[in-house]
């Protein structure tokens, strides 16, 4: 970082894009932790005024092998196991959500991730109609799950009709052959069409992934792939990620041994973030959640009201609750931090004998009553002036924090602003742009 | 954004996502070096203490 500001990329203080964009809620090891001890911290989680519901279920196979993909997991499920998994994390969900105070509160979300969900086939129903009847669950409950182009089938995409599900969503990456072929992908795209004809526009939010800042990837290539994506008829929403080697030891291991092409220039990569962005917008599209931006015009208001965007898979703010299910699955609530562990296997067995299967190291029970301030960053919504006033009032927040935040407030102010503030509120529109990268 | 992120954290909370980053760092330079396969149990950071105890890489810088 410069030691001087507005002297680094595009005039922020930053000489370099993050190395890491994935799990911030992450605190220093516990090892004094018991199974018991930290259920215990669950069930007291107290439900503040502020409290919301979002509910992850995880699902750790994925046929495919990405070289940027942090994923962990199996690479192939049996139906009878897949049908096995899908009991396991409804019991799994089930009985959280029946130690947790906040049951019964309204449920926003409902994401389905992994990994590709879409393995599952037809046992994803299961899950769906389990959840659609938990108490809290709406008509107003966003659903939205993932899938991967080359394994998606048709009773699949059925049940995610039959249950009404508002967002489908898969990675295409980038559309260069070459470069897909560096990150271990299928070099055509053959997919996309076969699964768009499945959904047949009876999902209204069609999500795409686009990667930036891929080995050998120019900012031209990549504002191609984003161009192709905003025009294409079937697809209504872009979710566009920085690559980051923090997140993927592979990538890390290619780019050093030469095995992968070597990324472009720090101000080449600055660029593809405020250009992704600043395209998005221009078009009219509007964020959700952390990355993902979805064309209004293709989406009836309702649903756009629904789309809460939870993919960064952590709280918003410390009153929140997000129970996360299924192997490696993370739960974060007022207080608690609670991991589960990634063996596929050793999560089935003691999931098949009523134990909830945490890795403890990485668990804590540490409230962490800052959280609004340092994910708003993340958050299409930015940092709410009631949430800044409770974490003062309540001495969430040392004197480096409120310093650290006035100083970026101005910072950002000056850069793309008229007016300088220091109102968190007021700032978070330039900060979504400028600082997006 | 990961930038901002990183600097509105506590500082104890900070090095917890310094260390994360420090950890790849190891996993990746030990696949660059041939001391580790590169296979998808790498990205598995709850046992990646075992993926760096064979080779020369550190964890922690």
């Amino acid at each position: 970082m410069s030691a001087i500001g507005n002297s680094g990329l595009l005039g922020s203080r930053f000489d370099a894009l993050a190395s890491n964009t994935i799990d911030y809620w992450m605190l220093p090891d516990d090892p004094s932790l018991t199974n018991h001890g930290v259920l215990d911290a669950v069930s007291a989680a107290p439900v503040l005024p502020d409290a919301s519901l979002q509910l992850y279920i995880h699902v750790p196979i994925c046929a495919q092998n990405c070289t940027f993909c942090a994923f962990t997991g199996a690479n192939s499920i049996s139906y009878k196991m897949a049908e096995r998994y899908s009991k396991l994390v409804m019991w799994q969900l089930t009985d959280l959500m029946d130690r947790v105070q906040v049951n019964g509160h309204h449920i926003s979300s409902v994401h389905i991730g992994g990994g590709s969900p879409d393995l599952l086939g037809s046992h994803v129903g299961r899950i769906l109609e389990g959840v659609r009847a938990l108490p809290g669950c709406t008509d107003t409950t966003e659903f939205s799950v993932e899938m991967t182009l080359s394994t998606t089938q048709p009773d699949f995409i059925e049940e995610l009709v039959r249950h009404d599900v508002t967002k489908a969503s898969f990675g295409i990456q980038t559309l260069d052959p070459d470069l897909r072929a560096h990150m271990r992908q299928p070099r055509s795209l053959t997919h996309l069409s076969k699964v768009l004809d499945m959904i047949d526009g009876r999902i209204p939010v069609v999500n795409a992934d686009l990667i930036t800042c891929l080995p050998g990837q120019s900012l031209a290539m990549a504002l191609d792939d984003l161009q192709a994506l905003i025009e294409h008829p079937s697809i209504n929403a872009i979710s566009s990620y920085l690559l980051t080697s923090g997140a993927s030891p592979s990538l890390i291991g290619g780019l050093l041994s030469g095995a992968l092409p070597q990324q472009a220039s720090p101000h080449d990569r600055a660029l593809m973030r405020l250009n992704t962005y600043g395209t998005l917008l221009r078009q009219g599209w509007v964020r959700r959640g952390t990355n993902t931006y979805i064309d209004p015009s293709a989406v009836p208001a309702t649903t756009l009201d629904k789309i809460s965007g939870n993919e960064c898979l952590g709280q918003s703010h410390h009153a929140a609750f997000l129970l996360g299910v299924g192997a490696s699955a993370i739960s974060s609530m007022p207080g608690v931090r609670l991991e589960q562990v990634s063996s596929l296997g050793q999560w089935m067995a003691a999931a098949e004998r009523k134990e909830h299967p945490l890795h403890l190291p990485k668990c804590a029970t540490v409230p962490q009553a800052d959280t609004a301030l340092w994910v708003f960053p993340l958050r299409h919504e930015g940092l709410p002036q009631h949430r800044y006033d409770w974490m003062l009032a309540n001495g969430a927040l040392d004197d480096e924090q409120v310093r650290t935040l006035r100083t970026l407030c101005d910072e950002a102010s000056c850069g793309t602003r008229p007016r300088a503030t220091n109102s968190p509120s007021s700032a978070r529109s330039s900060w979504a742009t400028w600082y997006a990268c | 954004m990961g930038h901002l992120v990183r600097l509105l954290k506590k500082e104890a909370n900070r090095k917890a996502v310094d260390d994360y980053i420090s950890e790849g760092l190891a996993l990746g330079n030990a696949i660059a070096a041939g001391e580790l396969k590169d296979r998808r149990s790498v990205n598995n950071r709850q046992v990646a203490d075992l993926h760096l105890s064979g080779t020369s890489a550190v964890s922690t810088p």
